[in-house]
């Protein structure tokens, strides 16, 4: 080899390693957090924040309405916030591989009691915020203001306050009351009997062009985590277990409940839902509503203020909302935690601290968010633009939970596909039922949760 | 000597890219094959167990797996051979002085310039049950309303459709690279020799286009094999699983499921699958090259 070329080569790959050095370790301009435990006053309905953490930048996967308030938070406190908005499937993914590389690009994060099991029990990838509590330079957590259940459920995992409750999730029936009188319905249904033969009276035709455009129920029956969550509240409503197991961990998808779950979502809620409900998720429930399509279904709270914002919504004024039928419900709900790979715990700390402050979850409500604290959904300014937030305490008196098992995603997967199958018509209900407690039974097996 | 001194120049040119490729290809394809040894499972622990080729086993021994590569060949021959042929016959009408040609050409390309994602965002709202472009089209004419995504009879020629439109494109763009090095005096020599329009199509057109032919049907038998944005954005592989083609499985295994090592063993054999489906074209192309050389 020539001198010149020996020389161009090693030229060249020099160059390659400083720009793969560059392009991959490159670019964080995140500063180190300076340690807590300072002396600054707070205050957060002045919004006086403590300047600790001025610089530190951190990552959160948050909601759209969290985004709505971040701009005050670095505005008082210094601290960049990166916020990535995912949906209930992609925030999981996210943190898995989050924690499965243990790369602390995610500080904070939004995450769902059913994945505890997973995230906390199995891969301890939460930081308990027992200890960041205790110290001095945040706001105060003022835990006596959350609805008991969202504390429990969302805020903690074997004892240890692992989360600050931020949606209190629960399934409500929501119904159009203009659709009702037109059809001579006094109230909304109580039971599931009756959301069939009511749902059947208001699937009609209401232009006389021969097609009905008009729905009784908006049925979630896409391959989306909503299949499981109507699934789930069907199953409770005809007397599941709660968390789907026996004592001895026996799946019971294969019960009666299960059995006539499945058999209500493919048949009767089918025959009185749009014809491509089976490919739908919450978007389109809720967009389906707001345009008058359909004249019932189950919705979360956060999808509802949309069905009355008179900019989205035609339907606005004509919205009602009740509990949800068979007198039960199924729990839904987020909690903000913090990674326990972050390199920034305190900032984050701080953010999750300030955004679940009875202070900041007024505006947090004011701005579309579904909040967890009693003072907030008793907030009676509130309670009057937002009509739903008494609905929201009689469903959680009732309201039963997700399983909290590390399995418990793989589960809803399970769920997802079978609900799916059998709302699609391509496998008959009861094999749907049977197929899920054979693939459930499966994968406990694997998992060794029946080894004497 | 002379011949390792006439090899240095295009070794230097070369070596960023091959250290490139070598990053962000060999490297994650290793990984992968390193993985797919382990039983790495999140649910329940991230602890990686080797454990041999039992995640080959359990894919082999997979139904859902096998009746995912089956709808993968589905989908495969529905797209490609309708891409070829479309986007062969749209390049020679666009090769012609027809009027507005440059501006139809342009229209024709549009589709391919196009992020997947946003096409198929289009394409959901085009195939809506209520609102849907498509059903109001078909209404004009007296069909009533289809549910092209959860019809689980419409539902893989719905997504079939979506990837056609998006990559005809790519072979009128090829098949008109390729029309323009025939030379004219051939078509001339037809025409002398008394052929007509087909026949200088089949002798002459044809032949100088195979490789050509054969170029795009690889690149688009081993991208439609592995297709995922479009069916993940319109149908997440619904309805039941019509449309749950290989990449999807696979991907619902790794990020949905988290059993790393399975996935990376499924992965490794849809590899493996799509080498021996695109070998035979690879061949084909190569001696369509050599004999055009020994012409030459």
């Amino acid at each position: 080899m020539s001198k010149r070329f020996k020389l161009s080569l090693l030229l060249i790959l020099v160059l390659s390693l400083s720009a793969f050095l560059l392009f991959g370790c490159g670019g964080k301009t995140e500063t180190q957090a300076p340690s807590a435990g300072n002396s600054e006053k707070i205050n957060v309905a002045e919004g006086i924040l403590p300047q600790t953490y001025k610089g530190t930048t951190i990552n959160i996967i948050s909601t759209s309405v969290i985004e709505k308030l971040i701009p005050e938070f670095e505005k008082q406190t210094g601290i960049k916030v990166n916020s990535l908005n995912l949906d209930y499937m992609a925030t999981h993914e996210k943190l898995a591989l989050e924690f499965a590389s243990k790369k602390g690009d995610i500080d904070g994060f939004k995450m769902p009691y059913q994945w505890y099991g997973e995230f906390i029990g199995s891969l301890d990838a939460v930081l308990p915020l027992d200890e960041l509590a205790q110290k001095p330079g945040f706001p105060d957590l003022v835990l006596d203001d959350y609805v008991p259940a969202a504390l429990d459920t969302y805020g903690k995992y074997n004892g240890k306050l692992i989360g600050l409750p931020i949606i209190a999730d629960v399934e409500l029936l929501v119904y159009n009351k203009k659709m009702f009188e037109t059809a001579g319905i006094k109230e909304p249904p109580k039971t599931w009997d009756e959301v069939t033969a009511l749902g059947k009276k208001l699937t009609i035709d209401t232009n006389g062009d021969g097609r009905i455009d008009q729905y009784g129920f908006g049925l979630m029956g896409g391959r989306s985590a909503q299949a499981a969550g109507t699934f789930t509240n069907l199953y409770y409503a005809f007397g599941g277990t709660v968390g789907y197991f026996d004592q001895n961990m026996k799946p019971q998808f294969d019960s009666p409940a299960g059995q006539q779950a499945l058999s209500l979502m493919a048949k009767d809620l089918k025959a009185i839902a749009p014809p491509d409900c089976n490919t739908w998720d919450h978007p389109e429930m809720i967009n389906a509503f707001s345009q008058g399509q359909v004249a019932m279904g189950l919705v979360w709270p956060g999808g509802a203020s949309a069905s009355v914002d008179p900019t989205k919504s035609k339907v606005y004024n004509d919205v009602g909302f009740s509990l949800s039928p068979n007198n039960s419900s199924l729990l839904g709900g987020w909690a903000m935690g913090i990674s326990r790979y972050s390199k920034h715990p305190e900032a984050t700390y701080l953010f999750i601290s300030w955004l679940t402050h009875p202070d900041t979850q007024v505006k947090y409500a004011l701005a579309g968010g579904t909040p967890a604290r009693v003072s907030t959904l008793n907030n009676l300014e509130l309670v009057k633009k937002y009509p739903w937030f008494p609905t929201i305490g009689e469903n959680l008196a009732v309201a039963k939970p997700f399983s909290k098992l590390p399995e418990s995603e793989e589960i809803i997967g399970y769920m997802v596909e079978e609900a799916n199958d059998a709302v699609s018509g391509v496998k008959a209900p009861e094999d749907a039922a049977k197929d899920l407690n054979s693939r459930t039974e499966k994968l406990m097996t694997d998992h060794g949760y029946y080894k004497k | 000597m002379k011949k390792s001194a006439n090899l240095q120049k295009p070794i230097l040119y070369l070596l960023p890219a091959i250290l490139i490729l070598a990053v962000v290809v060999l490297y994650p394809v290793l990984n992968a094959l390193y993985v797919s040894f382990f039983q790495w499972d999140l649910a329940t622990g991230n602890k990686m167990f080797f454990i041999g080729w039992q995640n080959y086993r359990e894919t082999l021994g997979d139904v859902y797996y096998w009746s995912a590569i089956g709808r993968s060949l589905m989908f495969v021959l529905m797209v490609v051979p309708t891409e070829l042929l479309l986007g062969t016959l749209i390049a020679i009408l666009l090769n012609n002085d027809i009027k507005g040609r440059r501006i139809l050409r342009v229209l024709f390309i549009l589709p391919m310039m196009i992020t997947p994602v946003v096409v198929t965002i289009l394409w959901k709202i085009i195939y809506n049950n209520q609102f849907g472009i498509l059903n109001w089209i078909l209404s004009l004419v007296g069909i009533s309303p289809q549910v092209w995504l959860g019809n689980p009879q419409l539902a893989m020629f719905s997504v079939a459709l979506v990837d056609i439109w998006q990559n005809t494109p790519f072979i009128i763009l090829l098949v008109l690279a390729g029309l323009q090095v025939i030379p004219g005096d051939v078509y001339q020599a037809a025409e002398i020799d008394g052929a007509d329009g087909w026949q200088s199509f089949r002798f002459v057109t044809l032949p100088y286009l195979s490789g050509t032919l054969f170029l795009g049907a690889i690149f688009r038998v081993v991208d439609s094999f592995r297709v995922f944005d479009i069916i993940y954005v319109l149908t997440k592989g619904g309805p039941g699983r019509v449309t749950e083609v290989i990449s999807l499985y696979t991907y619902k295994t790794g990020f949905s499921l988290f059993k790393f090592g399975l996935s990376a063993s499924q992965s490794m054999l849809l590899m493996l699958l799509t080498l021996i489906v695109a070998i035979p074209l690879i061949i084909g192309l190569l001696s369509n090259i050599s004999s055009r050389k020994g012409v030459a």
